[in-house]
């Protein structure tokens, strides 16, 4: 009985331990790479970096202002892409599709695109737009952002309208109103906090992305104002810089990389914030 | 006195389980048709197939007919819309839209075409007075529906379903989820609403049946298996299924 008893006392403390140490080994790391992220990355942000060009390799001085350009473009141009046909698809699967054959496959191929690495979908726009055209583009950047944004955006989407009751919607069309003013006007009123959470937990997913960017938007040490040409990008640029032999260098990389996770975090939190604003209910 | 609805030989399948089973009633114009009977005999059912909700989910059929105003609203190529503009429906649970109070009576007319600001708002107005929610919301029109109490919620959704005007409200236990003062306020509501629609309600409280309704049918296993004048009904049932039902014997 008694030995039962500390028996399980026992197990109860171990199981405990573990997973305390399992916390702590994973937070440790987080907070291990913010600490560095920050300590330096600090040293490198000042006015120039925000608003200069590069100065020769070697040199001291000048900025990342058109990688910051670049990254806000290609992110922006991605989300314009992917979020509202990501939006429609989801709404095809929760308010339409439903149980169809044509949704259920619609479905498992958006989750194998979650899957699939993100430098095979470079490799894809690279065969589709950047041969093609001849070369390399701030578009095809956009667009191989866009296409890994897709799928996250296409389930969020789905599992938030999905929230809303079917009630709701017999509610609506019994009163005579048609489907798609149902979907528009009702359904998509109770999910939209959802949705905006969704879609910026998913820009501020691709907005870390380097390996679709490597051969699709490349580089470019210039403003580029043209869509049709390369532009840097803060993640291409922190790849660059890093391997580079230049010490101004890996400075400018680590303020990249803060400039990105901050950006990152921000927007993480701005969207925990969404969810958990108390809800009228 | 006329007939509004008339149900001729109606039977309903989900799928290839029949649901309903030779249905023959007359829903008379403004007054107020009780259905009885225990859970999953098809009232439920039955309501639906009157405004053709079971036509969203794939696989339902209807059989027979069910004549609104001389036309049958079983026949193929029918208007869903405009049918549903005619007959509008109570839910079970209060189904407020996630917008503010006056937007969710506003809804309604705003899809029947209504643009103008001015008679949107007093036929809002007119509906919240109608189905006596106004002088408690007056003041927070603009406030979320869905902060409302569950009684105030049920009665939101009654003022949204008169505020387009139908000729029959179908109301499927309205008041299931409410306590017994907000039942208290929906049952005077509907003996107001009859003066101007035709109401059909389910309801699993046969005192409420009692005290409403002008007629009672009897619903078990998918079959009406008596419909008569609801005094006669509950003081000298012709069935010995509907006696036992409504004396409490099983059910």
């Amino acid at each position: 009985m008694n030995f039962f008893y500390l028996r399980r006392k026992f197990y109860n403390l171990l199981a405990l331990t573990v997973s305390l140490l399992s916390a702590g080994f994973g937070i440790f790391f987080l907070f291990w790479i913010l600490k560095d992220v920050i300590t330096l990355g600090l040293p490198a942000l000042n006015w120039a970096f925000f608003t200069e060009l590069p100065v020769p390799p070697g040199a001291e001085g000048g900025g990342l202002a058109h990688a910051i350009l670049g990254t806000i473009f290609v992110t922006v141009v991605a989300t314009v892409i992917g979020v509202p046909s990501g939006i429609l698809a989801g709404t095809y699967l929760s308010e339409y599709g439903r149980k169809s054959g044509t949704a259920s496959v619609v479905r498992f191929l958006s989750d194998i695109l979650v899957s699939a690495p993100s430098i095979v979908i470079g490799l894809f726009v690279y065969a589709i737009l950047v041969k093609p055209l001849g070369g390399f583009s701030a578009i095809a950047g956009a667009v191989a952002l866009s296409i890994i944004m897709l799928p996250v955006i296409v389930r969020t989407a789905e599992e938030v309208l999905k929230l809303v009751p079917d009630s709701t919607r017999e509610a609506a069309l019994a009163l005579g109103a048609p489907h798609w003013k149902v979907t528009v006007h009702v359904v998509y009123r109770g999910a939209i906090r959802g949705i905006t959470t969704g879609v910026l937990l998913a820009v501020a997913r691709v907005s870390g992305e380097t390996a679709p960017l490597l051969f699709t938007s490349f580089n470019n040490s210039f403003w580029n104002f043209n869509v049709a040409e390369p532009t840097a990008t803060l993640t291409v640029t922190i790849f660059n810089y890093a391997l580079g032999p230049y010490e101004d260098w890996h400075t400018k990389a680590w303020g990249a990389a803060l400039i990105i996770t901050a950006t990152v975090l921000l927007v993480t939190i701005f969207a925990r914030l969404l969810v958990t604003r108390r809800s009228p209910r | 006195m006329n007939d509004k609805v008339k149900i001729k030989d109606l039977n309903f399948y989900y799928g290839t389980k029949q649901a309903l089973k030779n249905i023959n009633l007359s829903v008379r114009e403004k007054e107020i048709t009780a259905l009885i009977g225990p859970s999953g005999c098809g009232k439920t059912t039955f309501l639906r197939c009157v405004n053709r909700m079971h036509d969203l989910y794939p696989g339902n059929r209807y059989e027979g007919e069910i004549i609104l105003d001389g036309r049958n609203i079983l026949e193929k190529g029918l208007d869903l819309i405009k049918l549903r503009s005619k007959v509008g429906m109570v839910f079970q649970k209060p189904t407020p839209f996630p917008m503010s109070i006056y937007e969710n009576v506003a809804f309604g007319l705003k899809l029947m075409g209504i643009k103008k600001k001015k008679e949107i708002s007093l036929r809002v107005e007119k509906a919240l007075k109608d189905s006596a929610l106004w002088d408690e919301i007056k003041d927070r029109l603009n406030e979320p529906a869905l902060s409302l109490s569950g009684g105030q919620q049920q009665r939101l959704c009654i003022a949204r379903a008169v505020a387009v005007e139908p000729e029959v409200i179908l109301m499927d236990e309205p008041c299931s989820a409410l306590d017994p003062v907000a039942t208290a306020k929906i049952e005077d509501l509907m003996t107001d609403l009859k003066k101007t629609y035709t109401v059909v309600i389910v309801t699993h409280n046969m005192q409420q049946a009692a005290r409403v309704s002008e007629f009672t049918g009897f619903f078990m296993m998918g079959e009406m298996i008596e419909f008569d004048y609801t005094q006669k009904i509950f003081t000298a049932p012709s069935n010995k299924l509907t006696e036992d039902y409504i004396t409490g014997r099983f059910g």
